[in-house]
C-alpha cells in the first residue's frame, strides 16, 4: 500500500491526468479528472472535478462521497474509461437502472451513444423479432427517423414507440383529444385558399443543417384531386410556403406519395406518384425547388423520355440516395433497378443495374415493390423477398499493361431468408438515420400483420417511451428528437391520416402539443393550437419524461 | 502456440530468490492495489502496457484481477466466467495483451480431438455456404455466396463483407495479418481483403502470355512460417495453370516471388493441364503438396506433387505420383504423422503414404481391415465428394455427411516393422450425424468448423471434455 497512491504522484502531472478519488456508497474509486470529464464539460462528474482542483492540496487524500449505487457507479466508470458499456452490465442492469443513474451524473448522452447500434449493414443483417401492436394490430404507419433508434407504429389510430431493441410495446388508447374539425381549406402562406377539405397523404420531416430551422413537409389533396406540397417550419408551425400545386387531374400531376427532403444539397424535395392499373403502372418523378415552388425537372413513365426497348415498363417505385445525389427506381415489368445521377439529369438518364449472377437474374418483377436508399445501399422488396444491392470495389486488369483500374460494382444480395419472405408482402421499409434497423411492415397475405426489425447483430436500447395517438388511422408518421438542446431530448411525432384531418404534433407527455389544421374560409393562414398554445420554447420538453 | 511453454514464470522467480524482492511491483488499478513481480508482468509481453507499468492505471480493477490471474497461471480463473468475453477481450487489448491467448487452449496441434458438435452460427441472406478458413487462433471466415463473414475467435462477433466476385471457391484466412485471400474458379484475380475494414486491398492477377486473359484461381494456401502466400491459377482458356508464390512479409506487398508448377496443354495431352486444386503446405519438410485431378468419361485421373521452393523453378518437384487406379477423391498431408493421406476414389478406401520413404514404386498403404476390393473397384465412385483433412496425429475423412476420424494408436513397435496403426472411429453422437454432404473441415483453435452442402450455416464442433 505505501508506494501505490501518494509516493506516485509526481508534480510534473498535468491537471487532466490529475487523480481523484470518489467513495460512492461507501465504496473507494479511483480515477483522473480526464476520465470524469468524458461525459461531458457539464456533468456532475465534471463539475465535482472541477470543484477539487481548487481546493488545496492537503484535501485531495479525501475522497468525495456521492451518496449513490457503488455497483452502478462502476458500470458507468467503465463507460467514461473505456467509451463502451461492459457487456456484462447489460446483464446485471437495465436499461431504466443504467439511465436513472446516468441522468444523476449527467452523462446520459454518453450513455445513449453507448447504447446506439451501428448502421444497418444490408449483407450483414437478420431478422431479430417482431413486433405485433397488442390491439388492432394491423399496423398502418411506421417511422424510424429519429436518433435514438425507435420506432413509431401507427395502428388504427393508435400509435405505439418501441425503443431500439423492440423492448415492451405499450399503448394506451384514448380518443378524447380529437378535434373535430369542419371542412375548411388550408391556406398556404400565399393566401390563397385550397377549395374542400384538404387531407393529408403525405408527411415528410426535413432536416436542415441549422438545427432549428427544421421544415415539415406534407403533401396535401382535396377530394377533387387539387394537390400541394405545404412545408411548414418545426418550431413556429407556420407555414411556410406552398409548393407545386397540382390540379390532380391525370397520373402526372396526382398528389406525391413520396417525398425526399434535398433541400440541403439541392434546394428542393423529390416527389414522386405511382399508380396502378390495367396496362400497368404509370407515374412521375418531380423534383420542385424549394424557393419558387417550381418543377426543375421532371420525367413520367411510361412514355416521357423512356427509351423504346423500355416502353411500358414503367417504375414501380423511386427513391433518392442523398449522400450520393442518385434517383433509383425499380420497373414494374421486368424488376430492373436503374439509376440515374442528380447531377446530369436528362431526358432519359436512367442507366440500367446489370444482374450477373444467375440465380438472380429472374428474381421477380417490381409488382408491389418497394425501395429504399441507406447508406449507399438500395432496399429493394419484391414479392420474392427483400434484397440489397451494395458496392464492392473489382479491380479490373486490362491487359493493355496499365495496371489495375479500380471500379465500383453493385451486388445483389437476398436480406431475407426464405422463410422470411413467406411472411408476406412487405408494405413500407424505414431504414434508421442513423442507428441499426430498417423495419418493415407485412400485410394482407399474412395473418399476422407485423413490424420486423432488421438488424446486424448488435442492437442495444435507447428509452422506453410511448405516445397513443387520435383513433384516426395514420397514414403517415414522421418522428424527430430534440435538436436543439441534446441534453434535454425532446421527442416529437407528427402523423396524419388520409381520412382524417390536420397533422398532429406530440411531445413525450403524450398529449397533443399542436394541430396542423384547417381553418375557416377567411381565416389566418397557417397553424392553430390544438391542444395547448405553442410558443416555441412549450415544446422543449425537459427530463421528466424519463420516469414517466 | 503456448504462450508460456518453456518460460514458467513460477520456476524463474524462485531460482533468482535474491532478486526477487526488487521486482516486486505495485499497481493502483482504478483505485484498488495490486502486487506482482516483473517477470509475471514480463508474460504480458514486451509491446504490452504492463511491461513498463505507470503507478495507477485508470481501469476497472475487477477486469484487472481477472487479467493478472491469467498473467500468473497461464489460464484465466474460473471466476472471470462472469465476465463477458467481450468485454475481457477489450479490456486485455487495453493492456496490450493479445486477447487470443486469453481463450486459445494451451492444447497444441499434437494433442488429439474428441470433438462434439456445439453450436451452429448462422450466415446472413439466403446462399449457402461455399467455403470456410480458420485460423491457428480459431478466427473463422466464411464465404456465402458474393459475401464473406468473419467471426473473431470467441465467435461472437459477426462482420460480413462484400466481394466483387459472383461466388467465392476458395479462401484463406491471414489473421495474423488481419487479411482474407479469396478466389473464385469463374472470375478472374486472387482478392485481397482487409479484415478490419472489409475493403479490397489487392488484386493479384496472373496470366500466362500477356495477351491471354487474366487467370482464375483454383486453391490457395500459405506458409506462415515462410510468410509466403501460394495461389494455383488457371488460364481463362483453361490450357495453362501455374502456382505463384507472394511475399506476404515486407509490410504485406504481396509481391511475387516465383511461379512453378507451369503446365500446358499441346495436342492431346490433357492430364499434363489439370491445375492444381488443392495445396498444402508441410513445415517441418518444407514441402508443397499440390494435388490435382480430373474426372473424365474414362475414370479419374490426377496427379500429387511435391515441391521444395525453396530450389526455385521447375527443378524444385521433387516428386511427382501420377495417379491412375483408384485416383484420390481428396489427399492431404499429415505433419504430425509425416505421411499422406488419400481417399481412393473408386473403392473409397483410405491409403496412407510415409513421406520419408517415398520412393518409385506404389507408395500408398491401404488404412483399415476387411475385405480388399480394390481389383473390382474400378467403375465404381465410392469415393466421390469425401473430403480429407489433418490435424495433429489425426485424419479427418468426411462420407457424404458424416466425419469419421482415423487416429494412431500406440502400439509397441518391433523395431523391424515400423509400421503406423491407424485406426478408425466415427465421429459425433448418434444424434450428431448425418444431414447434409459435407462440403469442407476446417480446424481453427480447438474447434473443427464444417461447411455442409445448401446450409446458410456454418457448423462448430468442440472438444467435449473442455467444459
Amino acid at each position: 500500500m505505501a508506494n501505490g497512491g501518494d509516493g506516485s504522484l509526481p508534480s510534473v502531472q498535468r491537471p487532466e491526468n490529475r487523480r481523484v478519488k470518489l467513495n460512492v456508497g461507501g465504496k473507494q474509486f479511483e480515477t483522473t479528472v480526464s476520465t470524469l470529464h468524458a461525459g461531458g464539460n457539464d456533468s456532475l462528474l465534471a463539475a465535482l472535478a472541477v470543484r477539487r482542483s481548487g481546493d488545496d492540496e492537503s484535501d485531495h487524500d479525501e475522497p468525495i462521497f456521492i451518496d449513490r449505487d457503488p455497483d452502478i457507479f462502476s458500470v458507468l466508470l467503465s463507460l467514461l474509461r473505456s467509451g463502451h458499456l461492459p457487456s456484462a452490465a447489460r446483464r446485471r442492469f437495465s436499461k431504466q437502472d443504467l439511465t436513472d443513474e446516468a441522468l444523476y451524473y449527467g452523462i446520459e448522452e454518453l450513455l445513449r451513444s453507448a447504447l446506439s447500434p451501428p448502421p444497418i449493414l444490408g449483407i450483414d443483417a437478420t431478422l431479430v423479432s417482431t413486433l405485433i401492436p397488442a390491439a388492432e394490430a394491423h399496423p398502418t404507419a411506421l417511422d424510424a427517423s429519429s436518433n435514438d433508434g425507435s420506432i413509431w407504429i401507427a395502428h388504427a389510430g393508435q400509435i405505439s414507440v418501441y425503443d431500439s431493441e423492440s423492448h415492451p410495446l405499450r399503448h394506451h388508447p384514448h380518443a378524447s383529444e380529437r378535434d373535430h374539425i369542419h371542412p375548411a381549406s388550408m391556406a398556404g402562406s400565399s393566401g390563397h385558399g385550397l377549395a374542400g377539405d384538404p387531407r393529408i397523404t403525405l408527411l415528410q420531416l426535413l432536416r436542415r443543417t441549422p438545427a432549428n430551422s427544421g421544415l415539415i413537409l406534407a403533401a396535401f389533396e382535396c377530394p377533387h384531386r387539387e394537390n400541394c406540397i405545404l412545408s411548414v417550419d418545426r418550431s413556429t408551425l407556420q407555414i411556410a410556403s406552398e409548393i407545386g400545386r397540382q390540379t390532380g387531374s391525370g397520373s402526372k400531376n396526382s398528389s406525391p406519395q413520396k417525398l425526399v427532403d434535398l433541400s440541403e444539397a439541392a434546394g428542393v424535395v423529390f416527389a414522386s406518384a405511382v399508380n396502378s392499373g390495367a396496362f400497368g403502372y404509370s407515374g412521375y418523378m418531380k423534383l420542385w425547388d424549394m424557393r419558387t415552388g417550381k418543377a426543375v425537372w421532371e420525367t413520367s413513365e411510361p412514355g416521357g423520355g423512356t427509351r423504346s426497348d423500355r416502353f411500358g415498363d414503367a417504375f414501380a417505385e423511386a427513391d433518392v440516395d442523398r449522400e450520393a445525389m442518385a434517383i433509383y427506381k425499380v420497373c414494374w415489368k421486368s424488376g430492373d433497378l436503374a439509376v440515374a445521377d442528380m447531377r446530369k439529369l436528362s431526358e432519359d438518364p436512367w442507366l440500367y443495374l446489370e444482374e450477373r449472377s444467375p440465380t438472380l437474374r429472374n428474381a421477380g418483377n417490381g409488382v408491389n415493390s418497394i425501395l429504399r436508399c441507406y447508406k449507399g445501399q438500395v432496399f429493394v422488396s419484391r414479392e420474392t423477398g427483400l434484397e440489397v444491392w451494395s458496392h464492392a470495389v473489382q479491380e479490373e486488369d486490362d491487359g493493355a499493361g496499365e495496371g489495375l483500374r479500380r471500379k465500383n460494382v453493385f451486388r445483389r444480395n437476398f436480406v431475407d431468408k426464405e422463410d422470411d419472405a413467406k411472411r408476406g408482402l412487405i408494405r413500407r421499409l424505414e431504414p434508421f438515420p442513423t442507428t441499426t434497423a430498417a423495419y418493415l411492415t407485412e400485410g394482407e397475405r399474412s395473418h399476422s400483420p407485423s413490424v420486423s426489425p432488421l438488424t446486424a447483430s448488435v442492437h442495444p436500447c435507447a428509452t422506453d417511451f410511448e405516445v397513443v395517438d387520435e383513433s384516426l388511422r395514420e397514414d403517415s408518421l414522421s418522428s424527430w428528437s430534440g435538436d436543439q438542446a441534446p441534453a434535454s431530448t425532446t421527442y416529437r411525432l407528427c402523423g396524419g391520416a388520409r381520412d382524417g384531418l390536420g397533422c398532429t404534433v406530440r411531445g413525450p407527455d403524450k398529449a397533443a402539443l399542436v394541430r396542423c389544421q384547417g381553418e375557416p374560409p377567411g381565416g389566418t393562414p397557417g397553424c392553430r393550437a390544438g391542444v395547448m398554445p405553442v410558443p416555441h420554447q412549450r415544446l422543449t420538453i425537459d427530463d421528466t419524461w424519463m420516469t414517466p | 502456440m503456448p504462450p508460456f511453454a518453456g518460460t514458467a514464470t513460477g520456476a524463474l522467480r524462485f531460482s533468482h530468490k535474491p532478486a526477487a524482492e526488487s521486482s516486486i511491483i505495485t499497481l493502483n488499478v482504478g483505485g484498488r492495489i495490486f502486487q506482482t513481480t516483473s517477470q509475471t508482468l514480463a508474460a504480458a509481453g514486451p509491446s504490452s502496457l504492463l511491461s513498463s507499468p505507470p503507478p495507477f492505471i485508470d481501469r476497472d480493477p475487477d477486469m484487472f484481477a481477472s487479467l493478472l490471474a491469467f498473467l500468473r497461471t497461464g489460464r484465466l480463473p474460473s471466476a472471470a466466467a462472469t465476465e463477458d468475453i467481450s468485454d475481457l477481450s477489450a479490456e486485455a487489448e487495453f493492456y496490450g495483451i493479445d486477447p487470443r491467448l486469453l481463450f486459445s487452449s494451451s492444447s497444441t496441434s499434437s494433442s488429439s480431438l474428441s470433438l462434439q458438435r456445439s453450436l451452429l452460427l448462422p450466415l446472413s441472406g439466403r446462399d449457402p455456404v461455399a467455403v470456410l478458413s480458420a485460423s491457428p487462433y480459431g478466427e473463422l471466415l466464411a464465404a456465402h455466396g458474393s459475401k464473406i463473414s468473419s467471426f473473431d475467435f470467441s465467435l461472437l462477433r459477426r462482420k460480413t463483407f462484400l466481394t466483387s466476385l459472383p461466388a467465392v471457391d476458395s479462401l484463406l484466412s491471414l489473421h495474423h495479418l488481419s487479411l482474407a485471400a479469396a478466389g473464385a474458379a469463374d472470375f478472374p484475380g486472387l482478392q485481397i481483403f482487409d479484415l478490419s475494414s472489409g475493403t479490397l486491398r489487392k488484386t493479384l492477377n496472373w496470366r500466362a502470355h500477356p495477351s491471354d486473359p487474366s487467370a482464375t484461381v483454383q486453391a490457395i494456401c500459405s506458409a506462415d512460417d515462410r510468410q509466403l502466400l501460394f495461389s494455383s491459377y488457371e488460364s481463362g482458356r483453361r490450357n495453362s495453370s501455374a502456382i505463384l508464390a507472394f511475399d506476404l512479409g515486407s509490410g504485406g506487398d504481396l509481391v511475387p516471388v516465383s511461379e512453378f508448377a507451369r503446365h500446358e496443354i499441346f495436342g492431346a495431352e490433357l492430364d499434363s493441364a489439370i491445375p492444381a486444386t488443392k495445396l498444402k503446405w508441410v513445415p517441418s519438410f518444407n514441402l508443397l503438396m499440390t494435388a490435382g485431378s480430373h474426372w473424365g468419361p474414362s475414370g479419374v485421373v490426377g496427379d500429387i506433387r511435391l515441391w521444395d521452393i525453396r530450389i526455385g523453378g521447375e527443378s524444385s518437384q521433387v516428386f511427382d505420383l501420377k495417379e491412375k487406379d483408384d485416383c484420390f477423391a481428396d489427399a492431404t498431408v499429415s505433419d504430425g504423422l509425416s505421411a499422406m493421406f488419400k481417399v481412393g476414389a473408386s473403392s473409397g478406401d483410405m491409403f496412407m503414404a510415409d513421406l520419408r520413404k517415398l520412393g518409385a514404386g506404389n507408395p500408398w498403404f491401404r488404412l483399415g481391415g476387411g475385405r480388399w476390393n480394390g481389383e473390382n473397384s474400378a467403375g465404381k465412385k465410392e469415393g466421390r465428394g469425401c473430403k480429407i483433412e489433418s490435424r495433429g496425429r489425426q485424419v479427418f475423412c468426411s462420407r457424404g455427411g458424416d466425419v469419421e476420424v482415423w487416429s494412431e494408436v500406440a502400439m509397441a513397435a518391433a523395431p523391424e516393422f515400423e509400421e503406423k496403426v491407424m485406426r478408425k472411429n466415427l465421429m459425433g453422437r448418434e444424434k450428431d450425424m448425418g444431414g447434409a454432404r459435407i462440403l469442407q473441415m476446417v480446424f481453427g483453435g480447438k474447434r473443427m468448423a464444417l461447411a455442409r452442402s445448401g446450409e446458410s450455416c456454418v457448423e462448430i464442433w468442440e472438444n467435449s471434455d473442455h467444459s
